[in-house]
């Protein structure tokens, strides 16, 4: 199977069909980071897009130092904050930090109220290990973090989701 | 007592169920949870968490991996060039891909730094040296003044013309200098100079921009104006209105302005391109509406900028064009004439009532004082007096 860089090369050189493959294989993924962490399911399906449509404009800027998966994923972590900063100056609707920053309502109530009390950037990082299968590595450069910081806030993040989970089973 | 350190960290567990650790590392630690309990529990823990976490799926519809019609669109318009970007020419990849080019322009570039610098320093020197001129010249000392500013009127295209040295090296581009003079004098006929100087702005097609004029009761009149004289007609103007009367002090300056409506005219260039641009941006793009709504923003601000840069290059465009001198006229001095004399009857009745005056304010203070100091007076003549009455009576009997 061709390597997603492979593909990306030859859709720098002109080749629909390897954009058609590398959407066909990140589509899906694609859609579920953004599902997660935008309440609105239209709207996560056009930030998919439009995530693809930015790989479009600036197919001459891809240069093959990193993933086109870590690439991918990280437009779609800038397009996340820039739906966030856009919602949040909306006048007509302000979005609540519920809103903002938590998963849609049609998670498991229990992982939704868990995720919501971790601190951000350890829920993003616990995100990007769990959903998105991304390497310590890959977190490390999409966040700009030292590597040590991802390992060590995705453990803290894991026992605070441990503990949280199991007072949720309590209650 | 812990005599054996624990050889793995929890973190190193939870690295080792993630794929993270190095083969090696990753034999060590499968051995290690063999037999110790308390990382098997943690990585129980953390695989409980994992498993819990992944019961939040994402339904996606698997019948949609064509693509999009607004994708296909964009790829469809990349292939044909329709909205191809062109690499700018000052972008880094440009310029990596090109050295000789980036080699050229930084040789370009030093070159107009240098000749800049020269120009800038040359024009500084001579402004230098006409300031220093102008104050050598044209003394505040009446007597002083004269012979100088006969020699500046007998040859008045020299200073009206910018010096040779003044000029800039490029002989398209003169240099833009802001002339001010100040200009007192002290008129004979005050009556006319009203008159005189609404007939010489009226011939050099000049405007008042601030006149006062003062008659104080018994004292000389002034008159203090703020003139604006096309540059260009600046010595004919002043000469005419030397005419006014006697010249008691006169300056004259000049401010270089070239390379700040150099600077102006760049900054005016830069915002109309960026104003251009972000038009077109507006015209040709499609994307949402935050989008559309940032640039609409921008544009807004840019077109404040360049109304901001016209409105400087237009002050600055009048200010060289247009010469202020500000004019002082003071009336020569007449001491005015005495009053008439009083009649004799009228300055002794005048003498008598005086004297009344006098004798009745004499007499009050008189009254004002002994009701003022009296009782001081008597209370310290009972103390005093007193005892020494008595002792000059003792002394009397004996």
């Amino acid at each position: 199977m061709t390597s997603d860089e492979d593909l990306m090369l030859q859709f720098q050189n002109g080749s629909r069909e390897a954009f058609e493959e590398l959407f066909a294989r990140y589509r899906q993924p694609l859609y579920r980071f953004f599902r997660r962490r935008i309440s609105n399911d239209a709207r996560a399906d056009d930030l998919m897009q439009e995530t693809f449509l930015a790989v479009i404009r600036a197919k001459v800027r891809y240069e093959p130092r990193a993933l086109v998966r870590t690439y991918l994923y990280g437009i779609a972590l800038k397009q996340v904050s820039a739906e966030r900063r856009w919602q949040s100056r909306r006048p007509d609707r302000p979005l609540t930090e519920q809103e903002a920053t938590l998963p849609p309502p049609d998670a498991p109530i229990w992982i939704k109220q868990a995720l919501t009390k971790l601190e951000e950037m350890d829920r993003e990082i616990l995100m990007l290990r769990e959903y998105e299968e991304l390497s310590y590595a890959e977190i490390a450069k999409l966040l700009h973090l030292p590597l040590n910081t991802v390992r060590s806030r995705l453990f803290r993040a894991r026992l605070a989701l441990k503990t949280l989970l199991a007072g949720d089973l309590c209650q | 007592m812990p005599m054996n350190p624990h050889p793995v960290t929890h973190v190193d567990v939870m690295a080792y169920l993630d794929g993270e650790l190095s083969p090696e590392a990753a034999a060590e630690m499968t051995a290690h949870l063999t037999q110790c309990r308390a990382c098997q529990d943690v990585a129980a823990d953390l695989q409980g968490v994992s498993r819990q976490i992944s019961g939040w799926a994402v339904e996606v519809s698997e019948s949609s991996n064509a693509l999009p019609a607004n994708l296909a669109s964009a790829l469809a318009s990349r292939a044909a060039g329709k909205t191809k970007r062109p690499t700018s020419v000052w972008s880094w990849r440009f310029l990596t891909q090109h050295p000789w080019f980036a080699a050229a322009a930084a040789l370009i570039a030093l070159i107009a730094g240098i000749l800049l610098t020269r120009a800038e320093r040359r024009a500084l020197k001579t402004e230098a040296a006409l300031i220093s001129q102008s104050d050598q010249v044209f003394s505040n000392n009446a007597t002083a003044v004269t012979p100088p500013i006969a020699s500046f009127n007998a040859a008045p295209t020299e200073l009206s013309a910018p010096p040779k040295a003044v000029a800039l090296p490029s002989a398209e581009t003169p240099p833009l200098v802001v002339r001010t003079a100040d200009l007192r004098l002290s008129a004979h006929n005050f009556e006319t100079v009203r008159v005189d100087l609404d007939r010489i702005l009226l011939q050099f097609n000049g405007h008042i921009a601030q006149l006062n004029t003062a008659s104080p009761t018994g004292e000389a009149r002034s008159l203090t104006a703020t003139l604006r004289i096309p540059s260009s007609r600046l010595e004919a103007a002043l000469g005419e209105l030397r005419k006014l009367g006697r010249v008691d002090g006169e300056s004259q300056r000049g401010e270089e302005v070239t390379q700040q409506s150099i600077d102006l005219e760049a900054r005016l260039n830069n915002a109309r391109h960026t104003e251009e641009r972000l038009t077109e941006i507006l015209r040709t793009r499609t994307g949402k509406l935050s989008d559309v709504l940032e640039v609409e923003e921008k544009l807004s601000q840019v077109r404040g900028e360049i109304e901001q840069a016209e409105a400087e290059q237009k002050s600055l465009n009048n200010r060289v064009s247009f010469a202020t001198v500000s004019l002082q006229v003071s009336e020569d001095y007449r001491a005015p004439l005495a009053g008439t004399t009083p009649s004799v009857g009228t300055r002794l009745s005048n003498a008598a009532v005086d004297g009344l005056h006098t004798a009745f304010n004499g007499f009050i203070g008189l009254i004002q004082t002994i009701l003022a100091a009296g009782p001081s007076v008597l209370l310290w003549s009972l103390l005093l007096g007193s005892p020494a009455y008595l002792l000059w009576k003792k002394l009397r009997h004996r």
